[in-house]
């Protein structure tokens, strides 16, 4: 899905819903976003509950679960039955690599670059006799597809961590379906940011943190889990609450859960499921269809302003392969250097590999890309 | 010094535990208590239960 710069339109409705921008120029949500206000007030209002009151109001902590399930659903094109709430992204990635029933001799395609929590938990199934094919993440489809013959999953980023490219995760989801391979996909770094609809790119799993693109806290995210799937993904994370009976503290019947909640092993981050409900409410409430074009037009901005002051892009940008993420660097120049200059400017970007990474949300200006890429030396 | 945690289990014949506990959290008690409960307040416990 392509989309072409435009102008902020939504800066004038919602940047008061950022408190973050009275302070910095916050170009780093690839990193750890700050919160947006919706989400902290409903932290506030935890923490004071759960300090004047105890667990008096425990029913609203409950429909607050019920509530994430249902906004992250929303936003996913998925049923609140195939949410599981979670503490990171590579928890989410883990319980997927550690419960499927792997045979020695499967093989799974992977992609080079990617953040570790999508490579690690793969690697380390070789003890199971399980092999990798290896890619480039910008690999033709022509040449996923004949990695994926003969594969048992296929995991990548929906947006890459440093380089910033957008996989087109519906023509990746129809090929694996043509060949039969579970589609795992790693969304923390395009969802709240760019539309993901699970059903159209037939995933079978993908998992986000919170304090990226979603604008809410971090240790608490969520794990979309197709209902069909579920049977055959094992919840290795065992605990009280992975069965059906949990509420019934007398009950040993450790029959699993109907939905993806078979994969919650115990007490919840509560705090942090205030916060990251409210933060999904606010975006769908803004419409992440809307986002996206904004944050495509503010990272296109600042790749262009950077190369015309010299700088080298990590990945050519396109319509239908950009994102919020945008990495560069200019001969001669420590990007470590630049990215402190820039923080006592009050500038918050990334040093990353080597190269400056920028990545700002539809709540920054078009007149603070300017002035981040005027201070570029 | 740390805190303890007091944990008593008791129920009488006749009558549900559960609306033990619901009449009780209308008379804002929240049971299961820790070491910053005062004795007066466990009495008040005490007399509370039918």
């Amino acid at each position: 899905m392509g989309f072409e710069t435009v102008g902020n339109s939504l800066l004038a409705q919602y940047r008061a819903d950022f408190p973050v921008a009275q302070n910095l120029i916050y170009l780093n949500h690839a990193a750890v976003s700050p919160v947006c206000r919706a989400a902290a007030e409903a932290m506030r209002w935890l923490a004071t509950d759960a300090e004047q009151f105890g667990s008096l109001h425990y029913d609203k902590w409950m429909a607050c679960y019920e509530g994430l399930r249902v906004e992250a659903a929303q936003m996913l094109h998925a049923s609140p039955r195939e949410v599981a709430i979670v503490k990171n992204t590579s928890e989410g990635i883990a319980t997927i690599a550690m419960g499927l029933d792997w045979r020695s001799g499967d093989r799974i395609v992977a992609f080079h670059d990617e953040f570790p929590a999508n490579q690690y938990p793969w690697i380390r199934l070789a003890a199971r006799g399980v092999t990798i094919t290896w890619l480039r993440p910008e690999a033709p489809l022509e040449e996923i597809e004949q990695a994926a013959k003969g594969a048992r999953l296929l995991a990548i980023s929906f947006v890459q961590f440093l380089s910033g490219y957008r996989a087109d995760l519906e023509a990746i989801g129809e090929i694996c379906a043509r060949h039969g391979v579970f589609f795992c996909v790693d969304a923390i770094q395009g969802l709240g940011a760019f539309p993901l609809d699970v059903r159209k790119a037939r995933i079978h799993a993908a998992a986000a943190d919170g304090h990226k693109w979603l604008t809410g806290p971090e240790g608490c995210g969520v794990l979309y889990i197709q209902q069909d799937v579920q049977d055959a993904v094992d919840p290795v994370e065992f605990g009280w609450t992975n069965a059906a009976a949990h509420a019934d503290y007398g009950s040993r019947d450790m029959t699993l859960r109907a939905d993806a909640g078979r994969y919650e092993p115990g007490t919840l981050n509560t705090i942090g499921c205030f916060g990251l409900e409210a933060a999904f409410k606010f975006l769908n409430g803004v419409g992440v269809e809307n986002i996206a074009p904004v944050v495509q037009g503010l990272a296109d901005r600042a790749a262009a302003g950077a190369v015309a002051k010299g700088y080298e892009l990590l990945t050519p940008r396109t319509p239908a392969t950009g994102a919020g993420i945008v990495s560069m660097r200019k001969q001669g120049i420590d990007c470590r250097m630049i990215w402190k200059d820039l923080k006592e400017k009050r500038m918050i970007t990334a040093p990353r590999a080597g190269w400056l990474r920028v990545s700002p949300h539809f709540y920054v200006s078009p007149e603070e890309i300017d002035a981040f890429v005027e201070a570029l030396p | 010094m740390w805190a303890t945690v007091a944990r008593t289990m008791m129920r009488k014949q006749g009558i549900d535990c559960r609306m033990n506990w619901k009449d009780l959290q209308e008379k804002r008690m929240i049971t299961a208590q820790h070491s910053y409960v005062s004795p007066e307040e466990i009495d008040a416990f005490v007399e509370a239960l039918p």
